[in-house]
């Protein structure tokens, strides 16, 4: 039992929990390249099937859970002891080096000479606290939340994300709440890094208007409305010499931007016919204005008996075969997607960005020097601890300690009169 | 120290040479020198112009090589040394004040003690700025040689000397280029500074005053030691 | 002479690990010379044995899995070293470090001979059938060569120290630099071209996750900084990240190593004296895993610019007949059983198409399209036994040839008849379209 609560307490302690969960997923990901055309999906897929996989990957979260709390608490601790809650106890693990001096402790002395060498102090009874820079504790504290933020949601996402395909087509129901699809928008607008927009104007039972955007995806009913590709659904009317009666139906058909082609059956006939869209000439976009020129190729089994190009609106008749297309509505392939992770991989993104933004300028130019002074039974404890300029902090901290040696005065320090200088 | 041969000096000894001699070709700058100095002593060699007592710092400062004789310092047998080893000696056991300064006109004075430190071991700026500090230059570190007066420029000298804790200090007429006044306080700089540290001076001069600072005095003459007298400090 | 030209390399990066195996241990020097040869031996006679036995290819692929396996732990020890420099307790002092355990040395030089002598089987005869003469001097050679490098390494300055990850690093990267001489063992190649295909993944599967919106609806300067990351230049760079980045992080784990703790010492000189102690011999740690880099950058560029001669013959253009069939003969001015590649380019109504005619060991012949469904068509070439893709650098056996499926080239139905091998000339130019307009759509190629 007691092993087993180390074992857990390392678990979700220790730093190299982490690096080792995603050294795990990496040798996976290695180990599946060898197997797999399509190791990442394939990982993911096994992440998702087998619990002990994703144990591993939910150990990163809780881990970085973990490591934030005692962040805080150490920023905590820190400050209390650097107010003047001198407890000897308290200094355990919060500075980087601590040294004993027998002697005394000539506080106003060391105030001065620290802060000539433009340090902050703080005198309190028998302790003195100086300092300089800004604290690297809350980049520190962004980057946990950023990790947790970013696994918990891969996590989520990985294990119980359902998609679901739909077509969501003009004059038809809208697929998820109830309402019908009024008209589907397609426009040019130049944005950050989109330079079209696309919404879905549905009209509910009760006459309420909603409208589903491109992003960020609106929700609906739990689900995101993901749009994925655009097409048409041309009311199409096939005729052939053995099919007489000839055939009528919407064909949804996801041929846009014209380049694209798709194909459809006519059941139980054993016809297939291939559509693509005709590039216009004229700039005009055939998706905008619903004008547009098909191209097909009839085939019957694996053999082309016919092919060419019909106007929407228009007829195209050759051997028997007619082809009319009319009626074209828009389509947009969407997914609906039920993912509780998108959100907080976003956020650690957020998280992140907030972390590197803070640590970088900090680091750099204002990095978090400490150094704390206290006596207690004719011993003094002294203790440093830097987060970046350690080499001329630690060369100030040493000079110090040697100032404390010599009893506290600037040993030999002469200030002669002007007139010798 | 000197506890490995019979007949050598007390282990005390900083400084023990035998048949110290140093020639350039036919003339003998230097004839052979017995010489004993205690540790902490403060020496003072006297002496007109080339009267050998230049070739005699020179020799004990690992400057040059002796033509004969021995010589032992801190224990260590400078004959037995390569020249790398004799550069180490160098670094870490003597301090030299000469009386031209020889300080790099582009580099501040904090910088030159910095240089200092840079070729013993590592450079440290804390520590130069106390070492400064000590010598009375606290406000002055910003600036160039060029800036400072001749006992200042001469008090960055000694800062540079003892900033990596020697055990023997040498100078060469340190205050031959000073006034009265810079010269009494260069004195006592020095003499506080031995009280402090604890380390060995030796100091070549022409002037009787500046001689009668140390402990003994002695003189040379055509590289011969001809007196040898106690001050009584 | 050729051979033995071909070999020098090899063995001088053999001899290179067993010097710095002796270094690491610091005497021993007739246990590691018999672990260096007898691993040594045991590489050649086994290696030659297991390519005699079954087809090159799988000697080959067990040679550099192994290889990769150690390029593996490397990566490993050197995350290990920079988590713990970079902990609380990260900080050192000179002549602290543990004296390595003989045995352990010496298994891993009897491992490290195994490797080493199998690679120069492979780089000598790769698919087999070395004359017993040339391994025998191929043995011998490795064996003189490792107890002379044990000899020389003790006129090594001694400040030049080498540390368990700084081994590791030099004897790996030795390892890939011998491995890189051949083609079939050459790992920079395919790591690159497995980093490409992961971030292709990985950008996929970013969007889908995260609900972007296709590139359809993006901004096309937007979407030509993406496709950047669907480019070959993805992999390489990537590949050359993962590359160097162990030896990176071994050197920066020697180099953010804490300086020992001097606050107990009053004394600024003695001080500042056992801190430049510690700063020198820290900074002579270092020379080690430099010397990796460079010996990894050389096997980079092995890679890259391999010394083989790439059989590329220029396309011979070709016409459909009447009823729109193509028909080379088997036999005539080209003989399409010789066992070469054979490429050809057909042009009808503004369109072109290349394909390649290539009879495979097994005798069948092949026809392919002169480009896959994945990477840019720049076409292919032939070097010993295998086909590569001149833009991602990916080998192909030539017993896989007319198979469809990751980068092999598009195969294309074909008939073979008495007057020779036919094929239709209309849906070898629907195919090429079909493959080069999907490949090239996306700056760089790609899926």
């Amino acid at each position: 039992m007691k092993r087993l609560l180390a074992l857990l307490r390392i678990l979700f302690v220790s730093r190299a929990v982490t690096p080792l969960a995603m050294l795990f997923f990496l040798l996976l990901y290695i180990g599946i390249a060898f197997f797999s055309p399509e190791p990442l999906t394939t990982l993911m897929s096994i992440t998702r099937n087998y619990i002990p996989v994703a144990l591993v990957l939910a150990l990163i979260p809780v881990n970085c859970a973990v490591r934030l709390a005692m962040e805080v608490r150490s920023l905590c601790r820190r400050r209390a002891v650097m107010k003047g809650a001198t407890a000897k106890s308290s200094l355990d693990g919060l500075f980087a080096e601590t040294v004993r001096i027998s002697g005394t402790l000539h506080l106003a002395a060391l105030k001065g000479r620290l802060e000539s060498f433009g340090y902050s102090t703080r005198l309190t009874g028998t302790s003195l606290a100086a300092w300089r820079g800004i604290s690297l504790s809350p980049a520190r504290i962004f980057f946990q939340a950023a990790m947790i933020c970013l696994f918990s949601g891969i996590l989520v996402s990985t294990t119980t994300r359902v998609s679901k395909k739909v077509a969501v087509i003009e004059g038809e129901p809208f697929p998820l709440s109830s309402g019908v699809v009024e008209r589907i928008r397609f426009e040019n607008r130049r944005g950050l890094f989109l330079d079209r927009t696309l919404s879905m104007e549905v009209t509910g039972k009760d006459g309420a208007r909603r409208s589903f955007g491109l992003y960020p995806p609106a929700l609906d009913q739990g689900s995101f409305v993901y749009p994925r590709f655009l097409g048409v659904a041309p009311l199409i009317r096939f005729v052939a010499p053995d099919l007489p009666g000839g055939f009528e139906t919407h064909f949804i058909l996801m041929i846009y931007p014209p380049g694209k082609e798709d194909s459809a059956d006519i059941p139980g006939t054993g016809y297939r016919i291939f559509f693509s869209m005709v590039k216009p000439t004229g700039g005009e976009d055939p998706f905008r204005s619903g004008r547009m020129t098909l191209l097909f190729r009839i085939l019957k089994g694996d053999k082309p008996v016919k092919s060419g190009s019909v106007v929407i609106g228009g007829e195209f008749s050759g051997n028997g075969y007619r082809l009319a297309a009319s009626e074209v509505r828009r389509v947009v392939a969407t997914d609906l997607v039920r993912d509780y992770g998108v959100i907080p991989i976003w956020a650690g993104a957020l998280f992140f960005c907030a972390a590197l933004l803070f640590w970088l300028p900090v680091r750099l130019f204002f990095p978090r020097r400490e150094m704390l002074f206290m006596e207690a039974a004719g011993v003094v404890h002294a203790c440093s601890r830097a987060e970046g300029g350690r080499d001329r902090h630690g060369g100030i901290f040493l000079e110090t300690l040697d100032f404390l040696d010599a009893g506290g005065t600037a040993a030999g320090c002469r200030d002669l009169p002007e007139d010798f200088l | 120290m000197n506890d490995k041969s019979e007949g050598r000096g007390k282990v005390t000894d900083i400084i023990e040479t035998r048949g110290l001699t140093r020639s350039y070709g036919e003339i003998c700058a230097l004839k052979p020198l017995d010489l004993l100095v205690p540790e902490g002593e403060w020496l003072s060699v006297m002496g007109h112009s080339g009267s050998g007592k230049s070739t005699l710092l020179n020799l004990l400062g690992g400057l040059d090589r002796p033509s004969g004789g021995s010589l032992w310092l801190g224990g260590e047998d400078l004959m037995a040394l390569s020249q790398d080893g004799l550069a180490r000696f160098r670094r870490e056991f003597v301090g030299i004040i000469f009386q031209q300064h020889h300080l790099v006109p582009y580099l501040t004075a904090l910088e030159n003690v910095m240089m200092a430190q840079y070729f013993h071991s590592v450079p440290d700026e804390a520590e130069a700025c106390s070492a400064l500090e000590r010598v009375g230059l606290g406000k002055r570190l910003k600036n160039r040689p060029g800036e400072l007066s001749g006992g200042e420029q001469q008090r960055v000298c000694i800062a540079r000397a003892i900033i990596n804790s020697p055990r023997l200090l040498l100078g060469d007429e340190p205050t031959g280029n000073l006034d009265h006044a810079n010269t009494r306080m260069i004195m006592e700089l020095l003499k506080d500074l031995r009280e402090e540290e604890r380390f060995t001076i030796m100091l070549v001069t022409h002037n009787r005053e500046v001689a009668a600072w140390g402990d003994r005095i002695i003189c040379l003459d055509d590289g011969v030691l001809v007196r040898e007298e106690r001050t009584g400090r | 002479m050729i051979s033995a030209l071909k070999l020098m390399p090899v063995l001088l990066a053999w001899s290179g690990i067993a010097a710095a195996l002796v270094r690491h241990v610091s005497g021993r020097r007739s246990v590691l010379a018999i672990s260096c040869a007898s691993g040594f031996i045991g590489g050649v006679a086994g290696g030659n044995l297991l390519l005699t036995l079954s087809k090159g290819e799988i000697v080959s692929s067990t040679v550099k899995s192994l290889t990769g396996t150690c390029f593996l732990c490397l990566w490993v020890v050197a995350l290990a070293a920079f988590y713990r420099v970079t902990g609380s307790g990260g900080q050192g002092a000179p002549g602290e470090r543990e004296k390595p355990y003989a045995f352990t040395v010496s298994c891993s030089a009897l491992l490290a001979g195994l490797l080493a002598g199998a690679i120069c089987v492979c780089r000598l005869a790769p698919q087999g059938g070395a004359p017993l003469l040339s391994l025998f001097v191929l043995g011998t050679a490795g064996v003189l060569l490792a107890v002379a490098a044990i000899g020389i390494e003790q006129y090594v300055p001694a400040d030049i120290t080498v540390t368990g990850e700084a081994l590791l690093a030099l004897v790996v990267s030795l390892l890939l630099f011998a491995s890189s001489f051949t083609l079939q063992l050459d790992l920079f190649s395919p790591l690159s071209m497995k980093v490409m295909k992961f971030v292709h993944d990985f950008v996929h599967q970013f969007f889908e996750s995260m609900l972007v919106p296709d590139h359809l609806f993006f901004r096309s300067d937007a979407w030509e900084y993406i496709g950047y990351l669907f480019g070959s230049g993805v992999g390489f760079w990537g590949g050359l990240l993962i590359w160097f980045a162990p030896v990176v992080l071994i050197c920066a784990a020697i180099r953010l190593e804490r300086l020992p703790t001097v606050s107990h010492i009053r004394q600024g000189a003695q001080r500042r004296k056992l801190l430049a102690a510690f700063i020198r011999e820290r900074n002579c740690r270092l020379i080690v895993p430099c010397f990796a880099m460079l010996i990894m950058a050389a096997a980079v560029y092995n890679s890259l610019f391999p010394s083989v001669e790439y059989w590329d013959p220029k396309p011979v253009a070709v016409t459909m007949n009447d009823s729109g069939e193509i028909v080379i003969p088997k036999k005539g001015e080209i003989d399409l059983e010789d066992g070469k590649l054979h490429k050809y380019l057909l042009k009808q109504g503004g369109r072109e198409a290349r394909f390649m005619i290539l009879s495979a060991p097994d005798g069948r012949l092949t026809v392919t399209l002169d480009a896959c469904a994945i990477c840019k068509p720049e076409g292919y070439g032939q070097a010993e036994g295998a086909v590569i893709c001149y833009y991602c650098k990916t080998l192909i056996p030539l017993e896989t040839m007319g198979r469809p499926g990751g980068c092999n080239p598009v195969p294309v139905p074909f008939k073979v008849g008495a007057d020779g091998v036919s094929l239709d000339a209309m849906t070898i130019l629907d195919r090429w379209s079909e493959t080069v307009t999907t490949t090239s759509r996306i700056k760089g190629g790609g899926k």
